[in-house]
């Protein structure tokens, strides 16, 4: 667990450092996070780069020489799957993910966590929690999770979490 | 920031692919094509005809330089060369047609025949060009001959994007 000092009067600072904290609020509440959206995402991204990476391997290899059809054909390929491949992660991201911030399981229960400031002068944070298919809404005012000097009070985080899960999920 | 990069290369690759050209954007550097074009204007190039027409634009990359030259093509002619057999090749045809091209700057007094290289009166259409002229955005090319020309503009530019990195504070 490591903290970072944050400008208080920076509303989407605060929030990052809150949703970078999620892992071990929940962890204490029982979770352990899936890293599983965070891996496809990386793996599509790593495939992509890797893609691009081909492509200029093959323009030094056919020294970019368009008069070469084999070149063109290997390239074609190449520029297909980039896009292909970048469609596939917009779409995750898009439809599948939808701002998932955090995403855990405990037992055969699975549980995710979205977050949202209306705009980032507004210091309310948003907490949308999906349980087994139920929806769980509260706010949380960043300014009463931090401390003066910009550090993350985890303790503070922890106490109004776990006080809004136990309010519907009494099953330890 | 990979991603930013390696996006920004796969969409020239797919330029390229769609226009068949090495290079589909092309600055120009001279003003031997005034007042078509002028220093700093961005070309759209496009390489999937078989044959240019005389009064086209085409864009070559000279032989001793690796610059390309954006020049009016003046003269034209297709020649029926045998294919040699060294090459396998699965189709019947023996023979194939070979475009030529002669080529001047509008604002040139002579034709470019001194650029094209010792013993070399012709350009091959399939070989050398480059692309085709298809549209120009007039000017916005020009921050890339002050980047290459220019080494003050260079670190003027880093400043800039220093300066506004500092106040980007999100």
């Amino acid at each position: 667990m490591s903290f970072n000092k944050v400008s208080i009067h920076s509303v989407p600072a605060m929030r990052v450092e809150a949703d970078e904290h999620l892992g071990d609020v929940f962890e204490t509440l029982g979770y352990t996070e899936s890293f599983k959206y965070s891996d496809t995402k990386l793996i599509l991204g790593y495939s992509s780069v890797a893609l691009a990476g081909l492509m200029y391997y093959l323009e030094k290899k056919f020294k970019n020489d368009f008069t070469d059809r084999t070149y063109v054909s290997y390239l074609q390929l190449a520029v297909v799957s980039f896009f292909i491949v970048q469609f596939v992660l917009y779409c995750f991201t898009k439809f599948v993910e939808k701002g998932v911030k955090y995403h855990g399981t405990k037992k055969n229960k699975s549980i995710s966590v979205f977050t949202s400031t209306k705009s980032k002068f507004d210091p309310n944070y948003n907490i949308t929690l999906k349980l087994d298919g139920n929806t769980h809404k509260t706010t949380i005012p960043l300014n009463e999770l931090f401390f003066d000097d910009g550090f993350l009070s985890i303790d503070a985080f922890k106490s109004k979490i776990t006080g809004f899960v136990e309010s519907f999920d009494k099953s330890k | 920031m990979a991603m930013v990069v390696t996006s920004a290369f796969a969409i020239w690759k797919g330029l390229a692919v769609i226009t068949n050209s090495p290079s589909p954007l092309v600055v120009v550097l001279s003003g031997s094509m005034e007042p078509a074009f002028q220093r700093g204007d961005i070309l759209f190039l496009w390489n999937r005809e078989t044959y240019v027409d005389v009064g086209d634009i085409v864009v070559y990359n000279a032989p001793q330089r690796s610059i390309p030259i954006v020049h009016r093509v003046v003269h034209q002619h297709v020649v029926e060369e045998p294919i040699s057999k060294s090459k396998k090749s699965k189709t019947l045809e023996t023979s194939k047609k070979t475009q030529y091209l002669l080529t001047k700057g509008d604002n040139n007094e002579r034709d470019d025949l001194p650029l094209y290289g010792y013993g070399k009166n012709y350009l091959n259409r399939e070989k050398e060009i480059i692309g085709n002229v298809k549209g120009y955005i007039p000017k916005v090319g020009y921050i890339t001959i002050l980047i290459t020309e220019n080494q003050y503009f260079k670190y003027a530019m880093f400043a800039a994007l220093a300066i506004s990195a500092l106040f980007s504070q999100d």
